[in-house]
């Protein structure tokens, strides 16, 4: 624990981390807790991560000159990293970027919801983010289909500031369609992934879809609030309203959740503390 | 907690024009470098661009942000410095002001940064080494970059303060921008200081947007 990182040292090892048995955010997660203070060059020695150096400065110089990205990380005991991350359950020690990193210290809200929202549930979304961008408060969300990519757009399209938490590396997309909106959103705004390179490319997608809920709880930790536009009860969004809850942090589910009588969540969160919202007004008067 | 120090490596040399990773820069943040007033409340920010205020907001209410600023810096470097308790290898020099003394915009912040650590720590070995010959424009403002030469030039060392001078200099300066401040004081120094050590610490490395999105203002959004 010298006080001196290599940032580029520090993924290798990070992902090497990865690459153990069974790995996951929550066991990664232990390893750092109970090493209060340590890096991941600290709990791996050079050989083990050696091989894995040249692996990802290959990886960042083709983000840089395939992408055009300026790829950069957050990691835990650097001035830059956001306290607030602290608040997640199992805290992710690492996170890569590429974009504007002020948006992440401004206001924010998460804006989730179905991969297959109603005409209603896109309007909903289209409507609170236009009041939003009113407000200066940054967007964020997924980048999935459905509301996550209706809350970006609608986000850019009214002029506002949106960041996308992805569930694939950044060097990847998902879904294929939202290429160019992942591009924009990192050239013009702030594009973020907790997702190691080297395990993603390593594994087949049916591994790989266990990343889409883990970022859920990143993007409920960098914000002040999260609100639920349209979910059924099985949803992934559901991650992040138990996040947001965990996390100490405000969820708003709209109305019309609870108006459906085919989903118990909405009155489930409801108890836990979550808000019900009538008129969009009562997000703006909450955070 | 304590705060790491970043090295500049091949995750971010390509940022600094004049920079490798073999130059031993280390930085604590990443200063962001885009429009004025968009910077949402980055405290970071706010951090760097109080730290640089121009010496003729002096009296002003603001001017106290400075001198907080000033002090957070002490605070940092010598944070760092007692977490690695080697303070005692360096001399320390900062990067000079690009005004001269008698010019009404001199600023020494970094010197007051600098003094204020040595009069924490016993063992620094604090030094105004190498000073400023004439007026330079602040490289943000200037309209030419002048060259690592032209800099170098423009730069003298203090043959007084050469003697007892340790072998490692770390050179102090706030932002990293392309490095060639950096590499004309470093050059200077190995000139006049046969066989020294010279690494540089930032308190931040600038960071450009990344390049712009080839669609304007006017063009319809690709998606």
């Amino acid at each position: 624990m010298t006080g001196i990182i290599s940032p580029i040292e520090e993924i290798a090892a990070y992902e090497t981390l990865w690459e153990q048995d069974k790995a996951s955010f929550k066991k990664i997660a232990e390893i750092f807790r109970k090493n209060p203070g340590s890096k991941p060059t600290d709990i791996l020695n050079e050989s083990q991560y050696f091989k894995n150096l040249s692996k990802i400065i290959n990886t960042i110089q083709s983000l840089r000159s395939v992408n055009k990205y300026r790829p950069n990380l957050l990691i835990n005991g650097t001035l830059n990293y956001p306290e607030r991350l602290r608040d997640a359950r199992e805290p992710v020690e690492l996170l890569y970027y590429t974009g504007k990193l002020d948006l992440i210290y401004s206001k924010s809200v998460a804006i989730v919801g179905t991969r297959n929202p109603t005409n209603d549930g896109v309007k909903r979304t289209e409507r609170l983010v236009k009041l939003l961008v009113e407000n200066e408060i940054t967007v964020v969300s997924g980048l999935a289909k459905g509301i996550d990519t209706a809350a970006h757009t609608s986000a850019i399209k009214n002029g506002g500031e949106t960041i996308a938490v992805i569930g694939t590396p950044l060097n990847q997309v998902y879904p294929k369609e939202n290429a160019n909106l992942q591009d924009y959103i990192a050239k013009r705004h702030l594009l973020i992934s907790q997702v190691p390179f080297i395990k993603y490319e390593s594994q087949d997608y049916r591994s790989n879809r266990l990343f889409f809920p883990e970022r859920n709880k990143t993007m409920s930790a960098i914000t002040e609030a999260t609100v639920i536009i349209e979910a059924s009860d099985t949803s992934g969004t559901l991650i992040q309203a138990r996040a947001a809850i965990q996390q100490g942090r405000k969820l708003f589910i709209l109305n019309s959740c609870f108006e459906n009588k085919a989903i118990s969540w909405p009155s489930f969160y409801e108890k836990k503390g979550a808000i019900r919202v009538k008129d969009f007004d009562d997000i703006l008067n909450n955070i | 907690m304590a705060v790491l120090i970043n090295k500049i490596d091949e995750l971010t040399e390509d940022d600094h024009y004049h920079i490798n990773k073999g130059d031993g820069c280390f930085y604590f943040l990443e200063y962001p470098s885009g429009k004025k007033d968009e910077y949402y409340g980055n405290k970071n920010y706010s951090y760097i661009h109080n730290f640089k205020k121009s010496v003729d907001r002096k009296g002003k209410p603001e001017w106290k942000y400075k001198g907080e600023a000033i002090d957070e810096t002490i605070d940092l470097f010598d944070q760092y410095f007692k977490r690695r308790s080697n303070i005692s290898m360096f001399t320390l020099v900062p990067i000079p002001p690009s005004k001269i003394k008698s010019n009404r915009l001199y600023d020494d912040r970094m010197s007051q940064v600098l003094r204020g650590l040595a009069l924490r720590n016993e063992k620094a070995d604090f030094r105004e080494l190498i000073l400023t010959k004439d007026n330079m424009s602040p490289s943000h403002e200037a309209n030419f970059r002048p060259t690592i030469q032209e800099i170098k030039d423009n730069y003298k060392v203090d043959d007084n303060l050469i003697k007892g001078c340790r072998k490692n200099i770390i050179l102090f300066d706030d932002v990293l921008t392309s490095g060639a401040h950096f590499c004309a004081a470093r050059a200077i120094l190995k000139e006049k200081i046969e066989g020294c050590n010279v690494k540089g610490i930032f308190i931040a490395r600038r960071v450009l947007p990344n390049p712009a999105y080839e669609y304007d203002e006017k063009t319809e959004l690709p998606f």
